[in-house]
């Protein structure tokens, strides 16, 4: 018996208990239970502690936490993964809320709700809302770019590029109130340049939730942002309104123009009392090479009184492209008589007596009749701007696909104003949707119509909190005729040739992905028949099914093997290594075709193996589907761009959804089904308008 | 051949492959567990006691168990003060008695969880001490050349691991228990990998199940592995859960209730911290 030991009490690194030598590997167990229970203790470490419990790599809800981009006094910002869509996002846990009551509950969902519903090229995209470990947050897009602020600390920008930038940014405000939605905190680190160098509005409408909700005594932090905050809103004098965002658009042009923000103070209180009772230096004198119009315009938008600002940021936006075509901007400046007017607004007493003096001067009443008369051509063209600029919204929102999103903006528009193109926008918003219907609160993954047309079932990806589900539709009425939660991610769905059976494909975090046959009756928990696999693909007559497995670590990825399957006898007929991300079985169940990582589309014959076609496609594509005469592969490349292969050439095909997904449907007519990414309002479009390609 | 004798002899050959005279009889009928596609031998605790009697394949699975669970019972013994070769003596004995169903036969509570269940017939036949007095005159060691235990690995263990102050015998029995607990898991988790073709990222994603990463290790695995670091970082949870499924499932064999299972763990987690 060897009684050698030079191991004898050895001890862990970490906790400095003594090792168990020979097993597990020469781990402390301790230290393995430790960290693999790690969520748990996170999770009873969240209600004391904030920064412990959200730390880098963890999961949260749908997303892991990889990297910590900024913190406030209100909450933490995340760079986020989210692995179901292969995507990063922005997540931004709120501090308020873990210690929040119903009311700050209640006014969270309504807000990130109506927020998460807006969208538009120049808005950062709320992706999803909600509580998850008691944590509100909300996850956004994800834009790779500096903040505005970060630019500035540079020094100004070049006149006529701020003028760009903010006429961009405030045909996005504009957009948004027309929509019903303040933005409330405006500010040079809310607005993000994208690659374009386009600017990008964050936190639109939750700046309420972030900011404004902490007292009014506390740091520049907690009051969110004094130099770039309108008086009224600073002095809680009046409902923030539009108007608000207009003066701060003002201040941020102003920060743009000037180097600085337009008041500056040691503390917040100093720069309130400036923002309330100061007016602003003019931003010539701190940069001359600004040209008098903008420093006009921007004036303009920081008048004290709400009235006498830009009536709307649409007005703002129009100004600003005047300039920047250079015809006469519509704002005046204010000179001499109007800095003593609002001087004299702001010093009742001491304006009363030079009041009297002006009356001895002798202004006539004739003037007043001329500034009337102005007015109303102010106004009228205003209008007109205000016209004109929600037909430029409508036509980059239908150019970005968001055509229901565009058809609500040209259905606000004055009529009176409209004119050709109006109508010519809005029947092209109208024409390439069959049919269109609010399914699910998540994004669907899947889709099938039923060969006899009768049954549309639908799969989505669940959220944070809810599961995946799986519903079935009556197709003609649109109503819903079951609904299954299921443990997977629906990644595939399809109808067998009776319209009674569903194959589905689920992909599932816990290992166990799988493809089942379900009866549409009896409904996903009674299986009648299982496969492996998470992605399925089914041939027209039934008999055989393709399948891709789901990658054994990376269960989100499908990477791998591809089998095609006799459905009925589950005899293999045939097996590739893959690894393979979307696979399609053509409609007479001879050839399969399938793309990996690299982005090339190979055709394989299923009876011997051999490749048919390689094909270069640019791209990974999530999606495949053959022609309905199988003479043709479609699909969808990760970055949404659908294309088309024939005969070893490959076409990238125009359309105006982004689609998702593509599926070729040979029951009911030629035609392929399309859906959109549309997080929290997720519709299944079905059109025509890859039709005509088949 | 005494009974006695007889009974080691089906438990030595039914127990592993390892024994040569394995070709003698046949293989227990054993059935894939539940991990998909895996090649790892399960044995219910509550189907051992339930087929006890009914032949060698029960005996089988109840050897697989002891053989698995065995050196919990050697620390006991040995923690309470008998020598290694006294301890081997009894842990052989008790082997014997379980397997010639002295024990298995009667209802007994204990019988509930095999940790339990173990430890409390073990204490019953330490304080036997005829039995105990009647081991060497059998000539138990007659039978150690057949079994698959290794007494002199786990000696040494014992030596090299240092008596934590105030243990008591049991304690130290459930430590022994849980690191054995664990060490099946990891073995069930590493065949799962390999089975399923990943041994490559299971040898590359092992060492972060016990610690978190430094700076620049996620970056590091991800380029051996060719993937993207929040992929090794989300594997890594994906792993680390899969271990628990597996810990679940190797208490799940050692209890005759499902419902025990929680409550199991969290013993052995307490016996974990205890020091």
């Amino acid at each position: 018996m060897s009684e050698s030991n030079s191991n004898a009490l050895d001890r862990c690194p970490r906790c400095q208990r003594p090792l168990v030598p020979g097993m597990l590997g020469g781990r402390c167990a301790s230290c393995l239970v430790d960290t693999v229970w790690g969520g748990d203790a996170a999770s009873e470490a969240a209600e004391t502690s904030f920064s412990f419990s959200f730390s880098e790599g963890r999961r949260f809800g749908a997303y892991v936490l990889e990297e910590e981009l900024g913190r406030g006094a209100m909450g933490v910002v995340f760079r986020a993964w989210q692995p179901s869509l292969r995507r990063h996002v922005a997540v931004k846990l709120l501090l308020g809320g873990a210690f929040a009551g119903a009311e700050f509950t209640a006014r969270f969902r309504q807000e990130a709700a109506v927020a998460a519903g807006l969208r538009h090229p120049g808005l950062v995209a709320i992706h999803e809302a909600g509580e998850v470990e008691g944590q509100f947050f909300y996850a956004m897009e994800w834009v790779e770019g500096p903040s505005l602020a970060a630019r500035l600390r540079t020094g100004p920008m070049p006149p006529r590029e701020s003028a760009r930038l903010l006429a961009e940014t405030a045909d996005t405000v504009a957009f948004a109130h027309r929509n019903g939605v303040v933005h409330r905190d405006l500010k040079p680190s809310n607005l993000l340049l994208d690659a374009s160098g386009r600017p990008r509005v964050a936190d639109f409408g939750l700046a309420r939730q972030t900011t404004w909700d902490s007292d009014l005594t506390g740091s520049t932090d907690a009051l969110g942002s004094p130099p770039y905050m309108a008086p009224e809103q600073a002095l809680a004098r009046a409902e923030v309104d539009a108007a608000s965002d207009v003066y701060a658009l003002g201040a941020v042009l102003y920060h743009l123009l000037a180097g600085r923000p337009p008041f500056q103070g040691a503390s917040a209180a100093q720069i309130l009392n400036q923002v309330a009772n100061d007016l602003p230096v003019s931003p010539r004198r701190l940069n001359p090479a600004v040209p008098e119009d903008l420093e006009t315009i921007c004036l303009k938008c920081l008048e004290k009184e709400p009235g006498r600002r830009y009536a709307s940021a649409e007005a703002l936006a129009a100004d600003l492209r005047r300039f920047l075509n250079g015809e006469p901007i519509l704002a005046r400046p204010i000179g001499i008589a109007g800095r003593v007017l609002r001087w004299g607004r702001r010093q009742p007493a001491l304006a009363a007596a030079l009041g009297a003096l002006a009356v001895a001067v002798g202004l006539g009443i004739a003037g007043v009749a001329w500034q009337a008369q102005r007015n109303a051509v102010i106004a009228a063209e205003l209008r007109r701007e205000a016209y004109f600029t929600g037909i430029r919204s409508a036509s980059l929102e239908w150019e970005g696909g968001e055509l229901n999103r565009a058809s609500v903006t040209l259905d606000a528009l004055d009529p009176l104003q409209r004119g050709f193109e109006w109508h010519w926008l809005r029947g092209e918003c109208r024409s390439p949707e069959l049919a269109s219907w609010k399914g699910h609160d998540s994004i669907v993954l899947s889709l099938a119509v039923s060969p006899d047309g009768r049954w549309l079932v639908t799969g989505d990806q669940g959220g944070a909190s809810t599961p995946s589900r799986v519903k079935l539709w009556d197709w003609s009425t649109r109503t819903l005729r079951a609904e299954w939660p299921v443990a997977g991610q629906p990644f595939s769905l399809a109808f067998l040739p009776d319209s009674r059976r569903i194959v589905a494909g689920f992909g599932h975090e816990g290992g166990s992905d799988g493809v089942m046959v379900f009866d549409r009756e009896s409904g996903p928990t009674k299986p009648l028949q299982s496969f492996t696999g998470s992605l399925v693909s089914v041939s027209a007559d039934g008999r055989r099914i393709a399948t891709v497995e789901s990658d054994f670590y990376f269960y989100w990825q499908h990477a791998g093997r591809v089998r095609v399957w006799e459905l009925e006898s589950k005899q293999e007929l045939l097996r590739l290594d893959g690894p393979a991300r979307s696979v399609a079985l053509s409609p007479d169940g001879q050839r399969v075709a399938w793309t990996g990582r690299e982005g090339v589309l190979h055709q394989v014959r299923v009876s011997d193996g051999s490749v048919l076609e390689r094909v270069s496609l640019g791209g990974e594509a999530w999606s495949l589907t053959y022609s309905p005469d199988g003479s043709e592969v479609a699909g969808v490349l990760a970055q949404g761009q659908a294309f088309r292969c024939r005969d070893g050439t490959m076409e990238r095909l125009a359309h105006p959804q982004r689609p998702w997904s593509v599926r070729g449907a040979s029951g009911i007519r030629p035609m392929a089904r399309v859906w959109h990414r549309r997080p929290m309002t997720t519709r299944c479009a079905c059109g025509p308008k890859m039709g005509p390609h088949w | 051949m005494s009974l006695r004798t007889a009974k080691w002899d089906r438990f030595a050959r039914c127990s592993v492959v390892r024994f040569a005279r394995m070709d003698r009889v046949d293989g227990p009928t054993l059935k894939p567990g539940s991990v998909a596609g895996a090649t790892f031998l399960t044995t219910r605790w509550s189907q051992v006691a339930a087929a006890v009697g009914d032949g060698p394949a029960g005996e089988a699975a109840l050897a697989r168990l002891c053989e698995a669970y065995w050196r919990p019972l050697y620390f006991y013994v040995r923690r309470r003060g008998y020598d290694p070769e006294e301890a081997r003596d009894m842990t052989q004995e008790f082997f014997a008695r379980l397997l010639a169903h002295d024990w298995l036969e009667r209802a007994d509570p204990a019988k509930g969880r095999f940790r339990t269940y173990l430890l409390t017939v073990m204490q019953r036949m330490l304080a036997d001490a005829h039995r105990r007095a009647s081991t060497e005159k059998r000539g138990g060691q007659v039978l150690i050349g057949s079994l698959s235990l290794n007494w002199a690995e786990a000696e040494a263990h014992l030596v090299a691991e240092a008596v934590a102050p105030g243990e008591t015998p049991e304690q130290a029995f459930d430590r022994r228990w849980a690191v054995t607990v664990l060490d099946r898991a990891l073995t069930r988790l590493r065949t799962d990998s390999e089975s399923a073709g990943r041994a490559a990222y299971f040898a590359v994603l092992e060492p972060f199940l016990s610690a978190d990463p430094e700076p620049g290790d996620y970056a590091a695995a991800a380029e051996q592995l060719q993937a993207s670091p929040n992929g090794i970082a989300q594997s890594v949870l994906r792993l680390r859960a899969r271990f628990r499924e597996m810990i679940r499932m190797e208490i799940q064999e050692t209890v005759m209730d499902p419902a025990q299972a929680e409550e199991e763990w969290l013993v052995l987690r307490e016996a974990l911290r205890r020091r």
